[in-house]
């Protein structure tokens, strides 16, 4: 391999002896070959530069954090490619965190608005349609849905975040479809925003009418942390089934210093053997599968650790969630969630693992729809871009973004007495016929333990796993 | 073919007997006895006159081992006990067409016509079928079947490759576009699908996206009757369903279409798959070809001005590049990102760039250089692995890139208070602070630049 000293296609650079200067990035740039870097060179650049920032801000060094940002506002952009648009959502996540350290500064900057209802229905439209996750989700989950009811004459569905039509309505065609004939199904629709669930009605009701299946949608107004389950008002007879498309992750949110501070042990010494033997004692349930899975970080990790007691033992939110929701006795519970430890404690934890998942989801986009795109462009920005910048620069409650690894959710709902059912082979079929009729190349299907990770090139991205309620115990 | 109504299932059986219209059923109970209709026999002695009737001696008649099984060496005086102990193989049950066979009794001629005459369905993955319920079965299953639709995926239909600055190259399409309509629910129903769709020609479904949405319900609906053909719960009978799946289609248009796309996942009443004489196979690659071609269209509507390197391909790339140099000799401390409980602080040795400018230009070296090593080795093999950059990889990185580690006394008067345990963490991998505040001279940044650009990337073609 040919070491050219600085020949290839860099200009030679006028050395500039001016005093540092801080330009807008193009036209006034003191460095205008950084213009003419390669593009490969430059996104080498900017995830170097990016990692540094990362560590300035973890560290609390805001200046050197400042200087970083600006030297990334030379080769960042969301216009760019992908690199150049990743580095300039992280970046301006970054600032933000940065920022929240002056609140009347933050609180000046972004006022509390009312979001245009109609952009995040738009938002959310769009990941619908630019990419397929939502749509095999929705394929494998209505699978498993039509195996788990067969010979029900009453179905149940709990839709946790009820805003995509299109799901219930391919579920009603192939319910009316069946031999038996179709059930009498009632779908509770849950989402914060009443128009939302206004659509949802009048959608679904019109599909129902039309296949001449008995329907009923009960539209509930409320954050998910705040749903009062027993109010659902599950009927004898019904068999239920609980959907959650991308929504329990956000019942992990939690003030985590006060989790720590007043966790038993764990304040002292969070890395103390003794500790996380306790908290083995206390899960006996599944002590061996918990073992068998994860002996080594059990007594080595630090509390840093995915799989650690300490992070498992968790969000109160998410344990009288799933306690609430086993009381309701539902016969599945299909979950889909980003397969990516978006929860670390750390900043520069969360940091990388997030560079790396979003990277292939801007990869995605860079496929398959054109730069210039306007729709692409809202997805990056109000969509992933808001993501990064939850998981970047919100902490505690805030933090909502709070994605987690399968192997981790399967730990957590086996404590909470659920168990695993294995996705069927035809569920998988149908995922892969759907994949391959969706025309790209790039996407995969995988099966990891019973569940299905939907991966780009290899890099897992989101599973759907689906779970019963494990009546002995 | 079959019945027109889209909801009625047809059990397998009427299925069968329709097909063995031509055939002449055999009333030897040795062969297949599912028939719903019975032929009157030719009386002996007045044989069919199509046949060929050859001469046997008797001696090559009563030969035992005329007739051999080919897996287990098995010999059989007829054909049909060859046949018949062959279906305990359960082997794929081979066709040929109108094979020139010789029968002593007119009867195993007959028995076999049933076979070489019917008509046959044929999978892509070349098996033949007599009989529908196990073409179904094994088309649910075949493997030939999967890659065979990649392949058309990869073909393109369509050489219209105009680069659509202002529209969106949207897999499944909103039906009326410049811009974003009003997505927000407003219903927006689409006629003017028949003509398209009928058409059923690849070729024209470029630009039109009403297609996809058939096409895909077509498709999923064929899946969906793969799954269980035993059950025949999702058998639609139509063939004449075809134009009932426009009307069906077009009517599922109301609304966006994103949910039109989707909502039409499972349309009954679309014609079965199995059409005779590989016509299924061609529905499918019609079907399936609107929705390809649309999306080949995206694919190369996008900008081709320059293979880039996938963003996930320089991450594993930069992570590489960082474990690939261990042995430098700045790198002095190795902290872990992840034991941040331990903060004891790194060398409080100050980096200015300005007392150490080789420093930099000696990163750089070693960047370009660790490049080079991965880069030969690997020879871009490493990005195609299994892009699963953990954070230990970054991890690595910055545990080596961790050169300038310093504990700057300016630093921590900036601090905000936020003296967290990630205090000690404190890198300084670019040299971005010094006593001067003022980390890159320009001098620094075009050594970095000229440098990076030198770094072994010629393995790629860039263009900036």
């Amino acid at each position: 391999m040919a070491q050219e000293e600085g020949s290839s296609s860099v200009t030679s650079p006028p050395l500039q002896f001016l005093p540092w200067m801080p330009l807008s990035p193009g036209m006034g740039s003191p460095y205008p070959w950084l213009r003419e870097l390669k593009s490969e060179d430059r996104g080498l650049c900017l995830i170097h530069l990016l990692l540094a920032c990362a560590n300035h801000v973890a560290a609390g060094s805001i200046e050197s954090a400042n200087i970083g940002l600006e030297q990334i506002s030379h080769l960042a952009s969301p216009d760019g490619d992908t690199m150049q648009r990743i580095a300039a959502y992280f970046t301006a996540g970054l600032a933000d965190r940065i920022l929240k350290g002056w609140p009347g500064l933050h609180r000046a900057l972004n006022p509390k608005q009312a979001s245009l209802i109609s952009e995040e229905i738009l938002v959310q439209r769009l990941f619908f349609e630019l990419f397929p996750f939502l749509k095999l989700s929705y394929v494998i989950t209505n699978q498993a849905i039509i195996e788990a009811m067969e010979g029900e004459r009453m179905v149940h569905i709990i839709d946790l975040n009820s805003s995509e039509p299109a799901q219930w309505i391919n579920l009603l065609q192939t319910l009316s479809a069946r031999p038996e004939g179709p059930p009498h199904l009632r779908i509770t629709g849950i989402h914060e925003q009443k128009e939302v669930l206004e659509q949802m009605a009048l959608r679904l009701t019109e599909e129902a009418e039309k296949l001449d299946i008995s329907f009923q949608f009960n539209p509930i107004v409320s954050k998910l942390e705040n749903l009062d389950l027993e109010s659902l008002r599950v009927k004898t007879g019904e068999a239920l089934a609980i959907s959650s498309v991308l929504q329990l992750h956000t019942l992990l949110a939690m003030d985590d210093e006060m989790h720590r501070r007043n966790s038993p042990s764990g304040s002292k010494n969070p890395n103390s053997n003794h500790f996380q033997r306790v908290q083995i004692n206390q899960n006996r349930r599944t002590l061996g599968d918990w073992l068998e899975r994860d002996v080594v970080n059990a007594y080595s990790s630090s509390p840093d650790s995915a799989l650690s007691p300490l992070s498992l033992a968790a969000s109160p939110k998410m344990g009288s969630f799933l306690n609430a929701l086993r009381g309701l006795s539902p016969k599945l519970m299909v979950i889909t969630e980003q397969e990516s430890n978006h929860n670390g404690f750390t900043l520069m934890e969360r940091v990388t693992e997030a560079l790396n998942f979003y990277a292939a989801l801007f990869d995605c986009l860079e496929s398959t729809v054109s730069r210039v795109s306007l729709e692409r462009h809202k997805v990056e920005k109000m969509l992933f871009g808001e993501e990064i910048k939850n998981i970047i620069a919100c902490e505690g409650t805030d933090r909502k973004e709070r994605h987690e690894k399968l192997e981790k959710w399967i730990l957590r709902l086996e404590l909470a007495g659920f168990g695993i059912i294995p996705l069927s082979y035809h569920g998988r079929l149908q995922a892969n016929r759907f994949l391959q009729s969706y025309g790209y190349d790039g996407y995969k299907i995988k099966e990891e333990n019973g569940c299905l990770v939907i991966c780009w090139q290899d890099r897992p991205l989101f599973s759907v796993s689906a779970w019963k309620f494990r009546r002995y115990d | 073919m079959m019945s027109g109504d889209a909801f009625s299932l047809p059990s397998s059986a009427a299925g069968f007997s329709q097909d063995q219209n031509n055939a002449n059923p055999n009333p030897s109970p040795k062969t297949n006895p599912n028939h719903a209709a019975k032929r009157k026999r030719n009386l002996p002695g007045t044989p069919d006159p199509d046949a060929e009737v050859i001469a046997l001696s008797p001696k090559s008649l009563m030969a035992t081992n005329r007739f051999l099984c080919e897996i287990c060496n098995k010999g059989f005086q007829r054909d049909q006990n060859l046949q018949l102990h062959r279906r305990g193989h359960n082997l794929p049950w081979k066709l040929k067409q109108r094979t020139n066979k010789e029968y002593a009794v007119q009867s195993d001629w007959k028995a076999h016509s049933k076979t070489c005459g019917t008509r046959e369905y044929k999978c892509d993955c070349g098996t033949l079928f007599s009989r529908k319920d196990s073409f179904i079965t094994h088309r649910a299953f075949c493997d030939a079947l999967a890659e065979e639709s990649a392949r058309i995926t990869s073909v393109p239909a369509a050489t219209n490759l105009n680069f659509r600055n202002d529209t969106v190259n949207l897999p499944h399409g909103f039906p009326n576009r410049p811009g974003v309509p009003d997505i927000a629910g407003i219903p927006q129903f689409n006629p003017g699908f028949g003509p398209d769709f009928s058409g059923m020609n690849p070729g024209n479904s470029l630009g039109s996206d009403h297609q996809q949405k058939p096409g895909l319900s077509l498709w999923l609906n064929q899946a969906n009757s793969h799954i269980n053909p035993n059950l025949n719960l999702y058998v639609p009978s139509s063939s004449s369903g075809l134009p009932e799946m426009v009307q069906m289609g077009s009517a599922n248009l109301y609304g966006s279409s994103s949910s039109i796309s989707f909502g039409n996942l499972t349309l009954s009443g679309v014609p079965h798959g199995l059409k005779e004489e590989g016509n299924s196979k061609a529905n499918m690659v019609h079907t399936s070809a609107s929705l390809y071609s649309d999306s080949v269209q995206n694919k190369q509507s996008k900008p081709a001005a320059m293979p880039n390197m996938s963003a996930t391909a320089l991450l594993q790339k930069a992570a590489q590049m960082g474990s690939t140099r261990s042995n430098q000799s700045f790198f002095v401390n190795n902290y872990g990102l992840m034991s941040c409980s331990s903060s004891s602080s790194p060398t409080p040795n100050p980096i200015s760039l300005n007392q150490n400018p080789n420093e930099l230009h000696q990163v750089f070296q070693n960047v370009k250089q660790a490049a080079a090593e991965s880069l030969t080795t690997a020879n871009g093999v490493a990005m195609s692995d299994a892009m699963m950059c953990t954070p230990s990889n970054l991890d690595q990185l910055m545990m080596q890139a961790s050169g300038k580690l310093q504990n700057d006394q300016t630093q921590l008067k900036h601090q905000r208070g936020s003296n967290s345990i990630e205090s000690g963490l404190t890198r300084d991998f670019l040299g971005m602070s010094s006593e001067s505040g003022r980390p890159f001279s320009p001098q620094d940044l075009a050594k970095f630049a000229s440098l990076s650009s030198a770094m072994s990337l010629n393995h790629f073609t860039v263009n900036p």
